[in-house]
């Protein structure tokens, strides 16, 4: 009984001991994505540190959830997901392995990017998997579209100033010149591929389709028209069809995914074959969200 | 004596740590007001399509083991959710309930419907906001010694559990009733202590009747990302409690594994995983020391499409007696939610003259939404 009233006591001392950690000066964002990495440095600039988990050349329906990933939210004072169910393959283990509550879903330091969206796709009826790995909640492929980067620097500057007020003019100020410099950017976007309004197209996964929603342009269908199934060969044979009938000349690719399928269909048709990055340092020299959409627009301008 | 102060501790502390849980501020319910960019038809949709009651309803999902089998001879006694007989085999549906039950505290219950029988294979809470980066889980466990053991059957990219596993922590796994209390440390890698204090029942080592005789188990896992594509995790366990074959005979475990992970996109990967184990038990008149080992590799050459072979040691008390077997296995991914795998296991054991040869053919399928499982 000595004994351990004696660890009883040894412990409570100890707990004195351990204070919390001084949380250093800048706060420390984990967004999933490259891409919400991206738009949290344009708004939180200096005053920030974030990091990305997700690299913009992996596919973030497929991620592993390594151990390092759990050591980044065990330390984050601020997740930003992308939400729609991309994450739902990863996250909620390592949210649960964090063991850091202002982070876990309805807590301050959780915010979903979607917020406010109007998400595209969202399946109409039943639901079942019988139409391949489908997102119930709408597609998530949404921040390829600068209208909704604007809504989605919106929502990362509201939740930096509330979890950091110290700050919030500068997150502020960020925020109003960003939105100013796309604002700017997105009416010469859709002048420099005006003549793709109204074109047809065939993507390889869903990736694109809020690219093609704000330029006009028209994805005719998809190869892997399953999500996370491969095309059947009777799927392929209907597209090839259908591209030499409507004399689609455009393929794109996201370079995540296996372009093979894409490239058989190209070789066979004559349509060209794009592969583009979908994401924030998806290629080398895309570093910032407007270098994406710049690169995305220059590479459709010289394909058609 | 010591046994009880660490139990002591380990109480002490998971009770100390229930008073710093901080209460969560709820996020706001109100959004405020804003202005939406010029944009036809906007719609707010945010508020997630899922309805009513319906978006508070629990993650319920099955996952499903069929499996065909060859042996030579069929094996003799319970073997789990490993296939048991020449001709068809249901391996198991694991039905999973899972939920976040409060800013607290998550809910995770496994029931294991068998062909002739319901089991608890796994049903836990797991704490969420304890600090000092602690978290305890408490209920049924699969005990955190090594990998394998762990992982449901799902998870272990083969048709059935090594030999080595089953031969030292059971057929059926080591799963007991207990609690959990485990630890990140604020190193710059991935480094995690875990302690259990578990019900003693055990049929592979512990099956003390005395009701004071628990087991402990101690686990030390490493993680370290080698490269972005590389990852190597390193543990050490331990597990200690008394084995029933007299008053106070001890069985002690030891295992330490590896695993590494090579995975530079998601058409091609390597796992690479090795446990051993070593087991000291006190018998009647006598300390039994065994030891064994097992390697599996699975190479994933194409988007739907794994190969792999293991590799299991076992060397058993009487004189240089040991067994040894390798099973290749070839599995087909369809779909996240249906495979079709094949495996072979050839096993030669020292002192029988003839080899036995087995081979499965199994089908898993899962329905709902199956989280994750841990790395």
């Amino acid at each position: 009984m000595k004994n351990e009233l004696k660890i009883i006591f040894l412990l409570l001392s100890l707990g004195l001991w351990i204070q919390p950690v001084a949380a250093s000066a800048k706060m420390n964002v984990v967004t999933t994505t490259s891409d919400l990495a991206a738009l949290v440095q344009e708004i939180g600039g200096d005053d920030v540190s974030v990091k990305g988990i997700c690299r913009g050349n992996q596919d973030p329906h497929y991620l592993e959830p390594k151990p390092s990933y759990t050591l980044m939210l065990n330390r984050a004072d601020l997740l930003i997901m992308v939400g729609a169910q991309i994450e739902i393959g990863w996250l909620p283990v390592l949210l649960t392995q964090s063991r850091n509550p202002n982070i876990q879903p309805g807590s301050l330091g959780h915010l979903n990017a979607s917020q406010g969206l109007r998400l595209l796709e969202i399946p109409e009826g039943p639901v079942d998997r019988s139409q391949g790995d489908i997102h119930p909640e709408g597609n998530p492929h949404y921040w390829l579209d600068p209208h909704n980067g604007l809504i989605i620097a919106e929502n990362i500057s509201r939740k930096l100033s509330e979890l950091d007020p110290e700050h919030a003019p500068s997150y502020h100020l960020r925020l109003k010149d960003f939105q100013k410099r796309l604002q700017k950017k997105i009416p010469q976007w859709k002048k420099a591929i005006s003549h793709l309004a109204g074109k047809k197209i065939v993507t390889h996964h869903k990736t694109f389709t809020y690219l093609a929603d704000w330029t006009g342009i028209i994805i005719s269908d998809v190869i892997e028209n399953k999500p996370g199934i491969p095309p059947s060969p009777s799927h392929i044979h209907a597209l090839m069809n259908e591209i030499q009938r409507d004399k689609i000349s455009l393929i794109l690719v996201d370079n995540q995914n296996d372009p093979k399928p894409a490239q058989k269909l190209g070789k066979e048709t004559g349509a060209k074959v794009l592969v583009l990055p979908s994401s924030v340092g998806g290629t080398e020299d895309v570093k910032t969200y407007l270098d994406l959409l710049d690169h995305l627009v220059i590479q459709l301008m010289e394909a058609l | 004596m010591l046994r009880r102060e660490l139990l002591a501790v380990i109480f002490c502390v998971c009770f100390l740590s229930l008073f710093f849980v901080k209460p969560l501020k709820a996020q706001e319910q109100e959004i405020p007001e804003r202005k939406i960019p010029e944009k036809e038809n906007q719609v707010l949709l945010w508020k997630v399509p899922q309805k009513g009651a319906a978006a508070l309803l629990p993650n319920i999902s099955l996952i499903g083991s069929l499996a065909g089998a060859y042996f030579r001879d069929d094996p003799v006694g319970d073997q789990g959710e490993n296939p048991s007989r020449t001709g068809f085999n249901f391996q198991g549906a694991e039905l999973a309930i899972q939920s976040i039950i409060d800013p607290y505290v998550r809910g995770d219950v496994f029931l294991l419907f068998l062909e002739d029988a319901v089991e608890l294979e796994e049903g836990f809470v797991t704490t969420l906001a304890l600090p000092w980066n602690l978290q305890i889980r408490a209920g049924k466990l699969l005990a955190r010694f090594g990998r394998q053991n762990t992982q449901h059957l799902e998870q272990i990219d083969f048709a059935d559990y090594s030999r080595a596993n089953r031969y030292f922590l059971g057929a059926e796994g080591f799963g007991e009733l207990g609690v959990e209390l485990s630890a990140l440390f604020p190193t710059p890698w991935f480094s995690e202590i875990t302690f259990e204090f578990l019900q003693g029942v055990n049929e592979a080592n512990f099956a003390s009747d005395r009701k004071q005789d628990f087991v402990y188990l101690g686990h030390w896992k490493n993680a370290v990302d080698v490269t972005s594509d590389l990852t190597l995790q390193a543990g050490l366990s331990g597990a200690f409690g008394y084995n029933g074959t007299d008053r106070g005979n001890h069985t002690q475990i030891y295992g330490t594994d590896l695993y590494l992970r090579w995975r530079p996109s998601a058409r091609q990967g390597l796992k690479w995983q090795t446990e051993y184990f070593l087991r000291r038990k006190e018998d009647v008149g006598q300390t039994l020391w065994e030891g064994g080992i097992y390697s599996q590799v699975i190479y994933q050459f194409a988007r739907r499409w794994e190969a792999g072979i293991r590799a299991d040691l076992i060397r058993f008390p009487e004189e240089t007696l040991s067994q040894w077997d390798f099973s290749p296995v070839l599995s087909f991914l369809a779909s996240e939610f249906f495979r079709v795998r094949a495996q072979y296991n050839y096993v030669n054991t020292q002192g029988t003259s003839e080899a036995q040869h087995e081979a499965f053919l199994q089908v898993q399928f899962s329905m709902g939404p199956h989280g994750a499982h841990i790395f």
